[in-house]
């Protein structure tokens, strides 16, 4: 009997909370931001994160001393606080879609983390390897390409991984600016059915479950990158 | 083949390197020895310019390498290096190591990379390991992998880094083996090693490097056999030495007494052999002094590794005088002591005074 009553309850919840007033619309468009916040900024961040550790690493005080400060400016402010900068005061006279300043704020800030990222990747190879490349004949630019990359991509990944999941949770501030993510989506759902286990709960699954997806994608390039595979796929390709 | 002009090097304050000169010819095998942190590396390392040296030039085929304006990883391609610590490429397979050279830097095509590297992979004895990670090599395969992976970009000129220092002991004769084999084959090679009985082998040259430079250079025999000059000598024989002054007759002696037994069980000398040298120091100390000197004598305490002699010099800068033929009536026992000791004892007079000389008996027996 109480399977019964169950069963009932949360199909009256559904009926509320996502098929009345067309609510799943609403909940589409919601996702469907924060999918693109957060795709839009670990593709930005991750380049411009890119480049921010090539000054740091340049070895000459011109682009290292702006990169350190930038790295160092970016992580001593709280999310929130710098995505209220960038809306009220940054972009404040620009008429911009509040979705592109969040975009904005969410790459400037991945690009920091990335960077410190990819430098202690590309600094944990030895330089020996650096060398046996130069000595060989590459260029520093081909050195980096066929030799030092490849073997830091290794090594960045795991914890690249975690820094995108948490770039995706860190999205659900967007609130802030005016913008209808997931999280706002919830809110909103809960102040018209004053249900708030319900909408909070399949928004934490559905956070859940993008957080899972991009997490078993980088697992996958990772598994394909591993030395031992790709020297697998080459043998067996030529066999 | 190389043409090393006056080549000098710092880092920071200290003069590595200073005003080098030499030159390789084609086919030659010049190793070059030398005590640690005389420069052997980074001399090599100047050769392919992983080190940039202040002034100087290096020609290499007639190019200067250490030109502003030269086309570096061009020259770089006439010579290959191999590491002390193999730096293969971990991420990529024994043959790809060999063929990412050739394929990404000569535009060769893979097929034909792949033949050649075969070749060369069964030329150092690894043939079947073509397709394993460098990880799963043992150290003397890493490294004849890394010789392989150097030819397979068709080098003028071979530079080996200290190429077995790396390695086990027992490891060591492979890639020796190997580097031989290349000898023979006539590649021009230049070898920093400590392997001296193989630098005696395998080349044309030696130069032993110190003070910054190319000390002693010379055809292996006369440097291995008959070096011509101080450092050198005391590099091939391998001889450690210990040296205390004595300013005054009433120098500190237990001083000196605990410096010498460092000395001797630093190089494991028996007891009865350190009690010897002290007690002849004391002698012939006594011999100077009561004869009346005042002025300070130089004690040195040699052992050669290679013979196993331990030699005691005494240098004074006194009127010349052998004491030792004309000492007096009271002295014969101390005289007859002390000759107990020793296999030998010499006088002759230095250019500043008197040099006494005495071979210890070996091992104090």
């Amino acid at each position: 009997m109480d399977q019964v009553v169950l069963f009932r309850n949360l199909a009256e919840s559904i009926d509320a909370n996502v098929l009345q007033e067309q609510r799943y619309l609403l909940l589409l468009d919601g996702l469907k931001t924060t999918i693109v916040i957060s795709i839009g900024a670990i593709a930005l961040g991750s380049v411009l994160g890119g480049l921010i550790c090539r000054m740091r690493m340049a070895g000459r005080s011109g682009l290292v001393v702006p990169a350190k400060a930038y790295i160092g400016i970016i992580r001593g402010i709280p999310l929130p606080v710098m995505l209220l900068l960038a809306y009220y005061v940054v972009f404040a006279s620009v008429n911009i879609s509040p979705v592109w300043v969040a975009i904005a704020t969410f790459a400037a800030t991945f690009a920091a983390y990335a960077a410190e990222i990819y430098r202690a990747g590309i600094e944990s190879i030895d330089p020996g390897q650096r060398e046996a490349g130069l000595a060989l004949g590459f260029t520093r630019v081909q050195t980096f390409t066929h030799i030092i990359a490849p073997q830091a991509v290794c090594r960045i990944l795991p914890v690249y991984k975690g820094e995108v999941i948490n770039l995706v949770k860190m999205t659900s501030v967007v609130g802030f600016i005016a913008v209808q993510d997931l999280t706002r989506t919830a809110d909103i759902i809960r102040s018209r059915t004053f249900d708030a286990f319900f909408p909070l709960v399949m928004v934490a699954g559905l956070y859940f479950m993008i957080s899972w997806l991009l997490l078993m994608a980088l697992t996958g390039l990772e598994n394909r990158l591993q030395p031992r595979r790709l020297s697998r796929q080459r043998s067996s390709g030529h066999d | 083949m190389i043409e090393i002009q006056n080549l000098s090097m710092r880092f920071g304050n200290e003069r590595v390197l200073e005003n080098v000169s030499a030159s390789i010819q084609e086919g030659e095998v010049v190793s070059v020895i030398g005590p640690s942190g005389v420069g052997k590396s980074t001399f090599l390392r100047c050769i392919n310019r992983l080190e940039t040296p202040q002034s100087g030039h290096i020609f290499i085929g007639g190019e200067d390498i250490l030109d502003p304006g030269a086309d570096v990883p061009r020259i770089r391609r006439k010579t290959g290096m191999v590491f002390q610590s193999f730096n293969l490429f971990s991420h990529l397979t024994v043959l790809d190591n060999l063929t990412i050279g050739p394929v990404r830097i000569l535009n060769e095509a893979r097929e034909e990379a792949e033949a050649r590297s075969h070749v060369l992979l069964r030329m150092v004895g690894l043939g079947e390991k073509a397709l394993s990670l460098p990880c799963e090599l043992s150290g003397g395969q890493k490294q004849r992998v890394a010789i392989a992976r150097c030819l397979s970009m068709r080098p003028k000129v071979m530079l080996f880094d200290e190429p077995t220092s790396a390695l086990d002991p027992t490891m060591v004769s492979e890639v020796l083996a190997v580097i031989r084999r290349l000898t023979r084959e006539g590649m021009t090679m230049v070898i920093v090693t400590h392997e001296l009985n193989f630098a005696r082998d395998v080349s044309k040259r030696i130069f032993y490097m110190d003070e910054g430079g190319i000390y002693e250079s010379g055809p292996p025999e006369q440097i291995m056999s008959a070096p011509q000059r101080e450092r050198t000598r005391v590099f091939i024989n391998r001889l450690r030495s210990f040296r205390y002054h004595i300013e005054h007759r009433d120098f500190d002696v237990f001083e000196m007494n605990a410096d010498i037994e460092t000395f001797c069980e630093k190089h494991f000398f028996s007891r009865t052999l350190l009690q010897h040298i002290q007690l002849a120091i004391e002698k012939i100390v006594a011999f100077y002094y009561q004869r009346g000197d005042s002025g300070a004598i130089t004690v040195t305490l040699s052992y050669s590794e290679t013979e196993g002699t331990v030699q005691l010099q005494f240098e004074d800068q006194e009127a010349p005088g052998d004491f030792l033929t004309d000492a007096e009536v009271g002295d014969e026992s101390a005289m007859t002591l002390l000759k107990g000791l020793v296999r030998d004892i010499v006088w002759q007079p230095s250019p500043k005074g008197n040099r006494i000389t005495m071979t210890l008996n070996e091992s104090g027996s």
